[in-house]
Formats: C-alpha cells, sequence, structure tokens
C-alpha cells in the first residue's frame, strides 16, 4: 500500500493512469463499433499509415501526433467513405495505404539529422512518457466522442447494422459513416501513445470481442468492453512496473490472455450456442394447397 | 386512391456496374392496387432494378417517377436476410424500431407511439414471444419476420420484399404469406422470387427481368414469356392444384 501511495506521487504515473481510464472508454464506444461494423482491418491500416505523418512531422520539427491526426483522417475517410465508390478492392488500398505510409514515415525519420530514440516509442508505445497535454486532448476528444454516441446512438447503430436500410429511412448514412471514421481515426492516434502503432488494434478489438462474448445487448457490450479497457491498460500497466515490463506488449497480452477465461465462460457457463434449427424446408405446393 | 392510380414508374433505365449493363431500357409502371412478382434468373438485375427504386443505385440513364408522399420509410424495403451479420448485439425489438427512424422526424428520441407501434407489428408477424431475444437465437423464418416488421412499422405506402420465403420454416412461411395477403388489401406489394408458386392467388403482375424486362399484367406465366427472359425453353412445372397460377400447356 505504501508503495502505491509512493507511486501516486510521481506525476508520470498519474498521466499515464489518466491515460489508461481514458483509453478504455475508447476501446469501449469506438472499440465496439470497430468490431461490430467490421472495421478492424481499416483502423489497423489508418494507424500503419499515420505513421507517414507521424515521420514527416517528426523531420518538420512539428509535433508528430498533429501530422499523424491528420494522415489518420485523411485515410480515413479515403477508405471507408470513398473507396467503396471509386477502387474496385478495398482490402488493397488498405494494404497500401498501410505500407505506403509506414515506408513514408521509416525514411522522414532517417532523414532526420541525429539519433531517433522515440521511434520504438511510436511503433510499440509507452503509457509512461504521455505528456499532460496529451492526456488533456484525450480527455476532451473522449467527451465529444460520448456526446456523439449518446446523441446519435441510434442511427449509429443503424447504419452499423444495415446500411441500405438506415438509407432508405433518411439517415444521411455517408455523414454518420465519416463521423464514424474520423473517431475512429482520431482514436487510434490518441491510443498510439500507450500502446504504439503496431499494437493500437489491440486496444480497439480485444475488449469488444471479450465483451461479446460476455454479454449481448450493444449497450451492455460498451459498457463490459470500457471496463475490460481499463483491466487491460491499468493491468498492464501494474504488470509492466512489477515485472519490469514493457507496458504496451505487456497490456497486449493480458488482454490476450483475458480472452481464455471469457471463452471458456461462452462455452461452459453461457451456452448459448447454437440457434433453435429451422424446420427442413417444406415443398412450396403443400403449403399453399394447405394454406386456407 | 384508385387501385389503377400510378405509383412508381421507371423509364428507360440503364443501369451497370463498372462498365457492363445490368438493366437495359427498362420501362415499369407500379400501380397501387398491384401485388408484382419480378422473377428472372440468379444474376439477371432483380435486386438491382428494386434498389433503383429505393434510391439506393443512380441509374446510368432513365427516370424514376414516385408518387409516394416522398417522407422518410414511405418505401419499405425488406432485404435478403442471408446478409445479416447474427451475432450483431441486438434485440429483435431494437431491430424492428430501426424501421421507425424515418418516421420520427425531428426528434431526437424513440417515443412511447414507437414502442407501442413496434409491439403491434410484433404481435401482427406472431413475434411476440420473441420481441426480447437476441436476433443470433432466431431462426431464419423469424430472422425474415422481423425484418418484414421492421419494414411495416414505418407505415410504408408499397412494399419490396427481396426473396421472403428464401429458406424459412413452414411455419413462417403461412405467416409471412399471411400479413402479405392482409397487407395487399391496403398497399401495393413486390416481391423478388425465383418461384411464384407460394404465391399463387396473390400475384396480379409478373415482371421478369433478365437485363431486359418483360411485363405481363396477370398472374399466369407462359412458356413463351420465360423463353424471352431465359433465353431458352424452359419446361414449366406447374404445382399447387388448388391456385394454378400457370396455364395449362401442352407439349
Amino acid at each position: 500500500m505504501a508503495t502505491l501511495i509512493e507511486l501516486w506521487s510521481y506525476d508520470f504515473i498519474r498521466q499515464a493512469v489518466f491515460a489508461a481510464l481514458l483509453a478504455s472508454f475508447l476501446c469501449g464506444v469506438i472499440g465496439t463499433f470497430v468490431v461490430v461494423k467490421r472495421l478492424v482491418f481499416i483502423s489497423g491500416g489508418v494507424s500503419h499509415a499515420a505513421f507517414g505523418g507521424l515521420g514527416v512531422c517528426y523531420y518538420l520539427g512539428v509535433e508528430p501526433l498533429i501530422g499523424a491526426g491528420v494522415v489518420a483522417i485523411v485515410s480515413a475517410l479515403l477508405v471507408a467513405v470513398g473507396g467503396r465508390r471509386w477502387v474496385r478492392s478495398q482490402d488493397a488500398v488498405i494494404g497500401i495505404l498501410w505500407s505506403v505510409g509506414m515506408a513514408i514515415g521509416v525514411v522522414f525519420v532517417a532523414l532526420s539529422p541525429g539519433y531517433a530514440p522515440n521511434l520504438m516509442t511510436y511503433l510499440f508505445g509507452n503509457i509512461l512518457t504521455v505528456s499532460h497535454g496529451a492526456v488533456l486532448v484525450t480527455f476532451w476528444f473522449t467527451l465529444v466522442v460520448l456526446g456523439f454516441a449518446l446523441l446519435f446512438f441510434k442511427e449509429f447503430v443503424a447504419v452499423s447494422f444495415d446500411e441500405e436500410f438506415a438509407r432508405v429511412q433518411g439517415v444521411p448514412v455517408g455523414v454518420f459513416m465519416a463521423i464514424l471514421m474520423v473517431m475512429v481515426a482520431l482514436s487510434v492516434v490518441l491510443l498510439i501513445q500507450l500502446v504504439g502503432i503496431i499494437l493500437v488494434i489491440a486496444l480497439l478489438t480485444i475488449p469488444p470481442v471479450i465483451s461479446l462474448m460476455l454479454t449481448r445487448g450493444f449497450v451492455s457490450v460498451i459498457l463490459v468492453s470500457t471496463f475490460i479497457g481499463a483491466l487491460m491498460t491499468l493491468g498492464g500497466l501494474a504488470l509492466s512496473y512489477v515485472f519490469d515490463l514493457p507496458s504496451g506488449p505487456t497490456m497486449v497480452l493480458l488482454g490476450a490472455l483475458l480472452m481464455l477465461p471469457a471463452y471458456l465462460w461462452q462455452r461452459l457457463v453461457r451456452r448459448d450456442f447454437g440457434k433453435p434449427p429451422d424446420a427442413l424446408q417444406a415443398e412450396p405446393q403443400d403449403l399453399v394447397s394447405s394454406a386456407p | 386512391m384508385t387501385r389503377q392510380e400510378t405509383l412508381i414508374e421507371l423509364r428507360d433505365i440503364w443501369f451497370g456496374y463498372e462498365r457492363r449493363p445490368v438493366l437495359e431500357a427498362v420501362s415499369l409502371r407500379i400501380s397501387a392496387g398491384d401485388f408484382l412478382a419480378i422473377i428472372g434468373p440468379n444474376g439477371g438485375g432483380k435486386t438491382t432494378l428494386v434498389k433503383i427504386v429505393l434510391g439506393l443505385l443512380r441509374p446510368w440513364s432513365g427516370s424514376v417517377r414516385s408518387n409516394l408522399s416522398g417522407r422518410h420509410g414511405a418505401i419499405g424495403y425488406v432485404p435478403q436476410f442471408a446478409d445479416f451479420d447474427e451475432s450483431f448485439p441486438l434485440k429483435v425489438f431494437d431491430v424492428v424500431r430501426m424501421g421507425r427512424l424515418g418516421a420520427r422526424g425531428p426528434r431526437r428520441f424513440y417515443s412511447r407511439d414507437d414502442n407501442d407501434q413496434v409491439e403491434r407489428q410484433l404481435e401482427r408477424l406472431g413475434l411476440g414471444a420473441v420481441a426480447g431475444a437476441y436476433i443470433g437465437d432466431l431462426s431464419g423464418g423469424q430472422l425474415q419476420r422481423t425484418l418484414i416488421a421492421r419494414a411495416l412499422v414505418g407505415q410504408p405506402e408499397i412494399l419490396f420484399l427481396d426473396e421472403p420465403l428464401g429458406s424459412i420454416d413452414p411455419e413462417s412461411r403461412i405467416a409471412v404469406l399471411e400479413a402479405l395477403r392482409e397487407l395487399h388489401g391496403r398497399i401495393p406489394v413486390v416481391v423478388i422470387t425465383h418461384d411464384i408458386t407460394p404465391y399463387a392467388g396473390m400475384v396480379e403482375q409478373i415482371a421478369c427481368v433478365n437485363r431486359e424486362l418483360f411485363y405481363h399484367p396477370g398472374s399466369e406465366l407462359t412458356e413463351e414469356m420465360l423463353e424471352q427472359v431465359y433465353g431458352c425453353p424452359v419446361e414449366l412445372v406447374a404445382h399447387g392444384v388448388p391456385h394454378r397460377v400457370l396455364g395449362e400447356h401442352h407439349h
């Protein structure tokens, strides 16, 4: 207990805990939409593409996260909103963005004068280096995300479940997809600080996936995955301290370990697998002739 | 509104994906009293045609005119349920209530009236008992009925259904047909189907779509018509003696 209080007195520990708690809201809200709307691959592409912007800003001496944010938003919108109309194969475009972004980033970091000690931090994250300013930005962004999610919950769910039906009902699907993708892109950039470009996708997928094993209502999936997100980030932080491990990978591995009991719970306790079997297809004419 | 009043009129529609035409010079008129079956081979453009009417696809050329009120949800749409993600964390009630999105107007949240309408439609389609069930637990037929209820709570002025009887259980089949029969008294119904036999006694117009559209203002299907559509002689097999759809034919 004494050590805990002592730890809490360190400013960087407090920032890390705040960052972890805020991140868990993003895991819960944005992660759930990423998983149910099948945006996982897009999110992975966006985070890697963001490294291009990050590298350019690093070279120019501008705050790297600004470059990452701009590139993330542009590439997310390109792929998710425009991509379906302009290109034949969305996943090929994602693959190109993914690798070209990384290549640009690495080239510009190499061009930058002097040693580049921060590179590993951006690739694998380090929650202990999160700045006060970054925590504040994450705080306001999380509030905006929660506000949008509350206000337009129906629309986001409808667009995620069935875009075409939502459009027939007059929902501006393109606008909501664009808002969702911007929120995904910014979440990715902010979560990069915690776990890095390569591992960020874990924070957006593992908590909702565990949550979907444990519960089934849309709202409860969001709440439980927020809780799992907190468990992953705070637990990972604690474990990385205790065992002197890098924090980002520790969080991801803790999440992966949590999937096992969740899976067993789903199989053994919840037992809701398998739907009532459809009756065999009857011959149509039997029904027609038996109908009154 | 008379039964003959034209509700939707397509004129000389051309549409395709990439550069390959899927629909060529298609014209179609749907009137207030119609029960129209759209038939044709797979990939012939049946679903594409309906998506153009719904405004989901923009034709290369041609016009779509509508005499519907123009409010959101005026066109009811029941897509093929095979495309749905069954693990999506939603209850039957929530899915059906999405049909109120358009009718809700500027109000931000669902009202008690929305909920009442949802419950009424669920009862009507025999889904009252599963209102609180997650869609992943439904049978195919129950899910199909859920999607029909979702289209109906928006109080549509016309209803389009894409293969509403595709691989569903007999109980659901009867419930769906019953609902369509009842509905047809009030609004026009358009079904996409590869088999019109189950709709015997209900279908009043037939449109065969295979890139081109052949309209048939009656419920009897002739071999010449099918030959036109499928491009080769097709053997008609008549089922369902009490409600014969197909004309007598001799070889």
